[in-house]
């Protein structure tokens, strides 16, 4: 212990330090005036508005994701007009714009925080196996149309741009359960901490259910038990570097196979993917600033029927991408955006390819924002890509916006893009020695890139005074050299048909007051193609003439939220399903209810929320005959502290 | 005469030098006793950062040759020498309360805010030889601004500590003398701050920064900036530091400016031997993120037709 006159001595230190601490801090000085500050909101931080975007753009938020009640990501985008969002099994979404879909969608990029997870070999999204729950999600950016010029190659149609929640996001403990019919069992426990330099935030989950086969489980095994992990964290360390970083981790069974006489008999594969990533960022003078991101993908499926027959079809991919891209005010008018990437993808799948596959894939772009004059901004960009597989492309753009008023824009667009083959379009072996001997896909390679001309026009209005706003999307595109599947096995890619598309895309949003909202999306599209598939009817019947969604939520006193979704979608045929997969004309309703209480005085939060999903409207059929869609209910009681 | 150009507002410092130059021409028709060039003020500074030089450069061109101006740039080494200079002119906070309490030779004290001012030197200093300019803008100006930048809002939010000494009755009568209305969330010191800032923007159309170290410290800013974006309600910030960081603008006086108006009150200090009453600045920039704005979908106009539409808002709100 201390003697007396060390106390003392502590007593009065302790007192200088109080005193000065107190001079310092008593008062506002001109410090809280003139100190310097980190750029926050720089150019690539923020979105685009949607007037001023080179492109038609569906942003969904967090308020919409909360009120559409659905429990995975893929749902989401029943939100985007031209969006078709169905399922090959209960644990393989299907999400594709604007046709020439089959169970996987392959003209459509998908940017995790501009991770690209649109993976080989196949050429898909393994929506079930990202690492990212639905409640890390900031919002969401649909691209409508080719946008490679600002987002790679793959964005031939459109780029789903999911943006997950800052690391400083939220402060404390959030959990959440949910339990309901078809086996829907689901929890998630996610923490944040906001600090001086460092921000983070992780989260728990898992996610699973019974597929579609909730009642017959005989026909299709499509159950699900999905587990992941998922860190952010951001560290500053001066004013002008930012370091984001992220891992996540996902892992699963996931029901395969049938009892329809195929070899493939149900069992479970073991799915695998994880990620880190790292994003540099460096404010320049002038706002400019300077990304370099790096990222590394690392996927495995075990698929193994064991021990009936030493079937296997496993395979493992890895992706290492790195990115620069510099953005620089050239004037008070004229933004550049400019960049350069390198990717590396690596495929080890000895049921699918001869030998192991490493695709090298380079890209050169520059985007630019020039404001000719307060009405007139001339958006143009290009990218040029070089690969192992393909050739040399340039994907040019250019977009032309006239504000009509000051919240009126009419934007004219034209683009052309590729899409280079994917791996298994070139490359493809997949075969099963005995006791199967079979082999389903030979590619004989020497594949065209796919090329899309699209050109459109867009109306963007708000109307302020009404609580209206409103967006129309005029569109007529033309994609030359279709890569198809030939249609008896072995089956080969081939550069088969051209397409044309022309539709009208609306999306309105109305608020009335502050607490009534209505998002209502509708699309009209005619597809044509100048051969007839041999296993599908006709082209122009396979994506529905008309789709419609709207999603409206209103807030009640008592902190009681009600939200009802509509999704309403023509007959169609998916284009490799044979006729009885037809999917007939349906209309789905989904409803929200739910409250919220404060826990304690500190202002914790609880909330419970009740969801069916297809309350109204007759069961129906997704891509094919056996996925059949019915009513789902489930409860979810999650709690903030 | 350079009192009456205080009270204007012109567009550019170089006019207002200028216009200053003219006042000090005429002074030099004045009789003799009253001419700047015998005065000798002592400039003490609260640091030697650029800030400060900055304004001890603005300050001494701003002035006739003839001033004699000594320059102290540590605040603690001051020694009150009663007989060696007529007015001491303190830069910031710190240098104010060294000199303050430690002199009785007139002072004016530039670049600290009212609040501080008021309770940490006005009240505390026996000799009442004593003025200020301050750095804070009047809120009717940066009300003004806002209404000037966002017409269509209603609601305006302010988060502050018992530590900002914010006079919230008056801020609200500004705010409603602009037919808005002012949501004051005071953080208490067990308050989680973002939760208080949450609960704040539920009802907020824009939120207005105030010197606030507990709130608005570069530790905060980041995580402030990025949730009011999320929930798309615009910061008015304090300064172009603000503007750059991602506040939607900005009303704020630069150091030059400061230096300005304090060789004008010190002129009229040679003149009369009398410091008058403390003021604000008279004169002030504005900045606008256009970036930002954009974003928000506010239309974009530039800081002169802005300051041309606050001067109409005023005198509507008058």
């Amino acid at each position: 212990m201390f003697n007396h006159q060390q106390q003392r001595q502590l007593i009065v230190t302790c007192a200088s330090l109080v005193s000065s601490y107190a001079c310092a801090t008593d008062y506002a000085s001109e410090s809280d005036f003139l100190q310097e500050f980190p750029v926050v909101l720089s150019a690539s931080r923020m979105s685009q508005p949607l007037s001023e975007a080179p492109n038609a753009m569906t942003v969904i938020d967090r308020d919409m994701i909360k009120a559409s009640g659905f429990r995975t990501i893929p749902d989401l985008f029943r939100m985007v007009p031209g969006m078709y969002v169905s399922a090959f099994t209960g644990n393989r979404p299907i999400v594709s714009y604007h046709g020439t879909t089959d169970d996987s969608a392959r003209r459509m990029q998908v940017l995790v925080d501009g991770r690209s997870v649109f993976m080989p070999p196949l050429g898909a999204v393994a929506w079930e196996d990202l690492p990212l729950q639905i409640d890390d999600i900031e919002r969401i950016e649909v691209i409508r149309g080719p946008a490679a010029a600002s987002y790679g190659g793959n964005s031939t149609q459109g780029v789903i741009n999911i943006i997950s929640r800052d690391a400083g996001a939220f402060e404390g403990v959030r959990a959440s359960v949910t339990k309901g019919n078809g086996g829907i069992a689901d929890a998630s426990v996610s923490m944040g901490k906001r600090g001086e330099k460092l921000d983070y935030r992780m989260s728990f989950g898992y996610r699973s259910d019974y597929g579609y086969d909730a009642n017959q489980y005989d026909i299709n095994n499509d159950s699900y038990k999905t587990r992941l992990f998922n860190l952010r964290a951001n560290y500053r360390p001066n004013i002008v570097d930012n370091f984001d970083f992220q891992v996540g981790y996902n892992e699963g069974t996931r029901g395969d196979g049938t009892n329809n006489g195929s070899p493939n008999t149900p069992h479970d594969k073991h799915n695998k993917e994880y990620f880190t990533q790292m994003t540099w960022l460096r404010s320049l003078d002038g706002g400019n600033e300077l990304q370099l991101k790096f990222y590394h993908i690392y996927q495995d499926v075990l698929n193994t029927l064991e021990p009936v027959s030493p079937l296997s079809d496993n395979y493992t991919n890895t992706r290492d991408d790195v990115e620069l891209q510099h953005t620089l005010h050239t004037s008070l008018t004229n933004r550049l955006v400019w960049g350069a990437s390198l990717r590396r993808d690596w495929t080890h799948a000895p049921n699918r390819f001869s030998s192991d596959q490493t695709i090298m894939q380079g890209t050169l772009f520059a985007h630019d924002e020039w404001r000719i004059t307060p009405k007139w901004l001339l958006n143009t960009g290009a990218m040029l890509e070089d690969g192992t597989i393909g050739k040399l492309n340039l994907s040019p753009r250019v977009a032309l916006i006239y504000k009509l008023a000051p919240k009126q824009t009419l934007r004219f667009g034209v683009s052309q893009a590729y899409r280079n083959p994917s791996v298994y379009e070139e490359r493809s072996n997949y075969q099963f020695g005995p006791p199967v001997n079979y082999t389903f896909y030979l590619s004989s390679g020497g594949l065209r890139p796919e090329m899309i001309v699209s050109r459109e026009i867009g109306y963007l209005g708000e109307f302020p005074e009404y609580g209206l706003s409103m967006d129309v999307r005029l569109y007529k595109d033309r994609i030359r050299d279709v890569i198809y599947e030939t249609d008896l096995a072995p089956k080969d890619f081939l550069n088969l048909f051209d397409v044309d598309q022309h539709g009208l895309e609306v999306t309105t949003k109305h608020n009335w007051g502050a607490n009534n909202r209505l998002t209502f999306n509708y699309t009209y599209q005619v597809m044509s193609s100048n051969v007839k598939l041999p296993y599908a009817g006709d082209y122009s019947d396979t994506m529905p003439r008309h789709m419609v969604s709207a999603l409206y939520s209103k807030k009640f006193a008592n902190n009681v939220n009600m939200s009802v979704g509509y999704y309403q979608q023509g007959t169609l045929l998916p284009i490799d399903r044979g006729p009885t997969d037809r999917q007939a004309f349906t209309r789905r309703w989904d409803v929200r209810l739910a409250k919220q209480f404060k826990v304690d005085r500190a202002g914790h939060k609880a909330e419970i929320a009740f969801v069916v999903q297809g309350l109204v409207g007759a069961d129906y059929n997704d891509y094919q005959i056996q996925n059949q869609y019915n009513r789902r209910a489930f409860l979810t009681s999650s709690v903030e502290f | 005469m350079p009192f009456l150009l205080l009270v204007l507002n012109s567009k550019q410092t170089h006019l207002w030098r200028k216009l200053v130059w003219i006042g000090l021409s005429l002074l030099l028709w004045l009789p003799v006793e009253a001419i700047a060039e015998n005065l000798r003020v002592l400039l003490v500074l609260s640091g030697n950062t650029a800030l400060y030089q900055t304004f001890v450069k603005g300050f001494t061109q701003n002035l006739p040759s003839t001033t004699q101006v000594l320059v102290q740039e540590q605040a603690e080494a001051f020694v009150d020498n009663p007989q060696k200079f007529d007015l001491i002119v303190s830069v910031g906070l710190k240098a104010g309360q060294f000199v303050g309490l430690r002199t009785n030779t007139p002072l004016l004290a530039v670049m600290l805010p009212k609040a501080s001012y008021e309770e940490s030197l006005l009240k505390q200093r026996h000799s009442k030889e004593i003025s200020a300019i301050y750095l804070d803008q009047p809120w009717d100006r940066q009300i003004a601004l806002v209404q000037a930048v966002l017409p269509n809002i209603n609601r305006v939010g302010v988060l502050y500590s018992a530590a900002a000494r914010l006079d919230v009755a008056d801020l609200g009568a500004v705010v409603a003398r602009h037919k808005m209305v002012l949501y004051g969330q005071m953080l208490g010191t067990s308050d989680g701050m973002f939760s208080a800032l949450d609960t704040l923007l539920d009802d907020s159309e824009a939120l207005l920064a105030v010197p606030d170290s507990n709130i608005y410290s570069s530790n905060n800013i980041r995580n402030i900036l990025l949730t009011t974006y999320r929930r798309g309600v615009p910061l008015i910030g304090l300064s172009q530091a603000y503007v750059n960081a991602g506040a939607l603008c900005a009303v704020f006086s630069t150091p030059e400016q400061i230096a300005v108006q304090a060789s004008a009150m010190t002129l009229v200090f040679a003149q009369t031997r009398k410091l008058p009453d403390a003021e604000y600045p008279s004169l002030f920039t504005i900045a606008v993120n256009q970036e930002v704005a954009r974003t928000l979908s506010v239309p974009v106009l530039s800081p002169d037709t802005l300051r041309l539409q606050m001067d109409s808002v005023k005198r509507k709100a008058r």
